[in-house]
């Protein structure tokens, strides 16, 4: 039934053994999946080819594909330097990317998580984190400056690591990464000198400290920060007469008489504007009032640098005060950012 | 004789009420003489537990003077005072029972010149607490005043804001409106405003973006700008409205706030902006019409909610406009002057061969 050239065929296949010399030995193989290199749409375009070992292997610190289309791809980008400014940055992280011997063409997209890549976000080109990744030339990502990811999260630590890709079919996977802690804001508030001279009252007559008061607020908190001021008798009070002159806030050359303060200026060098609150942003013996409630004096809308202002104190006391010795006041300066 | 005695009594008693007022130097110490530096962080924070639990956090403390500084720590509670997020400052009084809920270790201490203090601020939530609580932690120098004149003292206030995730609690906010600081701009920035309330019992933070696009329907790829709002996490309490002032900057040309060795200068209160020419940026012209739509969301404990809203506004460089208009004209005008000149060149022209002819 069958021809003799068929059954030798069959023989031949049934006692065959495959390649092998004293060096090596082929075990196994098989063709690949086959397919076309060419399909593509709108949305895709995918790479395959036909004959070609499959596998892939792996430990805890390599992982090795085999393959034409993964030797297309290329060098999977090292963790990136990050930095919180010496312990400054507290809602952003500036990053470098550290592309080794990529091509300049190559594009990268960063990965960012607050948890071990449990959650992952991806930096966008404007810095703040997405949830779509966004490849950018090294040159785009700041270069050797770096750029900055914002809008994170004080006192929280961030994994970041960074992906490359040149042209199709070269996206490298997500490679190892690096991690860095943003800061606590804080706020700090100087008050300079500790007490202030305003010499003898004189009724009727509006008297100005001596000895003006700088207080200087420097903060990093992203919605700023206000200075508040109260007294502890909230006017200039007199144990011993039992008589207070009121702080207030107006005109003093028109009342009869109070205790208020004045800011002259403030400034600062970079961030606020710090700017003085009403009533204590006013002029000539327009004085704001000392309470013993807090009064906002300074308010900054955002971050402020060596923010300072110089305040000075009026009093105008009547013919009809108890004259004494002992009139005091202690004015206490708070600082407090925004809820 | 009446107005002369009467000057003399009033004389006297001017003199006998002048009143002076020494200079005194208040504090215990050294350092004291010299000023008052205090660094506190964070500048506020977020607690949450349930009622019958504690809960914890560290604050730190850092006296940035030469000398030693004794410190202790107040404590008051805040509200809302205006709608950015300012805390009106209010001293305790008995009734306010919880701020007796919080103990700190140390609870006084000397803060050693520039070496920070780490505070730990302790809770003891009891089981009859609902809702939310704020809490003002100000540590201050301990100044001895003198018994005349004005001393002064300065303290930092640590904002904490506790949430007894309670039962009783709803969380709720709406956006009351979104609007844009003009209709019409000649150039970016474009400063929005959110305005949040807060229409639950319990102080809630809310993020999002605003996402700016030249259609109306927002599809994928119309957008041409995000920003990001409140990425300062920032608080609204009970009741209360925050406004979230946010800015598109992504445009050419674009106004920036000046700088002069690094620094932003500022003019009566105000930033000083300038017009930025980055050529780079030339394909960020924007003109026309552009839509804006706000997402934010919160958490009402149990899923994020989303609120939005949408407005539109103009992009007219009507500078630019006039300037490209007077170059077109220009050039019109120069095309029909050659063509002009062409058309009396060629006449001339044909006007010579016919007489020649």
């Amino acid at each position: 039934m069958w021809g003799i050239k068929t059954i030798i065929g069959l023989s031949a296949l049934m006692f065959a053994s495959f390649s092998a010399s004293g060096t090596y030995s082929l075990n196994s193989y098989s063709f690949g999946p086959g397919g076309t290199n060419s399909a593509a749409s709108n949305t895709y375009r995918t790479q395959s080819n036909l004959g070609e070992i499959s596998g892939t292997a792996n430990s805890n610190t390599y992982t090795s594909k085999s393959g034409a289309v993964q030797t297309e791809q290329l060098n999977v980008p090292a963790a990136p330097t990050l930095s919180n400014g010496s312990g400054t940055y507290y809602n952003e992280l500036q990053f470098t990317l550290n592309t080794g011997i990529l091509p300049s063409s190559t594009t990268y997209a960063i990965a960012v998580s607050p948890n071990n890549f449990t959650t992952t976000y991806f930096v966008q080109a404007t810095g703040a984190l997405g949830g779509s990744q966004v490849y950018q030339t090294y040159t785009a990502w700041g270069g050797s400056s770096g750029s900055y990811m914002t809008g994170l999260s004080n006192s929280t630590t961030y994994e970041v690591k960074v992906a490359a890709m040149e042209g199709l079919f070269t996206n490298t996977e997500f490679g190892p990464y690096a991690s860095s802690t943003t800061t606590a804001p804080s706020i700090s508030l100087s008050i300079s000198p500790t007490s202030s001279n305003l010499g003898s009252l004189t009724a009727g007559s509006v008297i100005t400290s001596t000895t003006n008061i700088t207080a200087s607020l420097t903060t990093d908190a992203e919605s700023g920060a206000n200075v508040f001021v109260f007294g502890q008798y909230g006017g200039l009070r007199s144990p011993s007469k039992s008589y207070t002159i009121a702080g207030v806030s107006g005109n003093l050359a028109a009342l009869p008489e109070g205790f208020g303060l004045q800011g002259v200026n403030a400034t600062q060098s970079s961030g606020g504007p710090l700017s003085l609150v009403s009533p204590y942003n006013q002029s000539a013996n327009n004085v704001g009032i000392d309470s013993t409630a807090p009064y906002p004096i300074l308010t900054t809308p955002k971050e402020v640098q060596s923010g300072s202002s110089v305040i000075e104190l009026q009093a105008k006391s009547a013919n009809i005060d108890p004259a004494a010795i002992d009139y005091q006041e202690q004015l206490t300066f708070s600082a407090a950012a925004a809820f | 004789m009446k107005k002369v005695s009467k000057l003399l009594v009033e004389l006297s008693v001017a003199l006998v009420v002048s009143i002076t007022l020494f200079t005194v130097l208040p504090s215990k110490t050294m350092a004291a003489s010299i000023g008052l530096s205090i660094t506190t962080s964070p500048v506020n924070e977020v607690l949450s537990s349930k009622p019958g639990t504690e809960v914890s956090t560290t604050l730190h403390v850092q006296n940035n003077n030469a000398l030693p500084l004794p410190m202790t720590i107040k404590l008051y509670t805040f509200s809302a005072d205006g709608n950015s997020g300012r805390p009106l400052l209010i001293p305790a009084t008995p009734a306010d029972i919880f701020l007796n809920w919080a103990h700190f270790t140390p609870s006084s201490f000397v803060a050693q010149p520039d070496v920070p203090v780490a505070v730990t601020m302790t809770i003891d939530i009891p089981k009859t607490a609902s809702l939310g609580y704020n809490y003002g932690v100000a540590f201050e120098p301990v100044i001895t005043s003198a018994n005349k004149g004005v001393s002064l003292n300065g303290s930092n206030v640590i904002l904490i804001l506790l949430d007894t995730a309670s039962g009783n609690e709803v969380h709720s906010i709406q956006v009351t409106s979104f609007t844009a600081s003009k209709k019409l701009y000649e150039y970016l920035p474009v400063t929005f405003y959110v305005n949040i309330h807060n229409n639950g019992n319990v102080f809630l933070s809310a993020g999002g973006d605003i996402f700016v696009s030249k259609t109306a329907n927002f599809l994928p790829g119309s957008i041409i700008g995000t920003i990001a709002v409140n990425t300062a996490q920032g608080n609204i309490l009970p009741d209360t409205n925050r406004v979230f002032q946010e800015q598109w900057t992504n445009g050419f040309p674009v106004f920036q706030p000046k700088q002069i060795d690094g620094h932003e200068i500022s003019k009566n209160n105000k930033i000083v902006y300038q017009l930025n020419w980055n050529f780079s940026q030339v394909d960020k012209l924007r003109f026309g019409k552009y839509y804006a739509k706000l997402i934010m969301s919160y958490s009402n404990g149990e899923r994020q909610v989303p609120v939005t809203a949408v407005l539109s506004f103009w992009v007219m460089p009507w500078k630019l406009m006039l300037i490209a208009l007077f170059l077109l004209l220009l050039i019109i005008g120069m095309v029909i002057v050659v063509f002009l000149l062409i058309h009396r060149v060629r006449r001339l022209q044909r006007g010579t061969s016919r007489r020649r002819g």
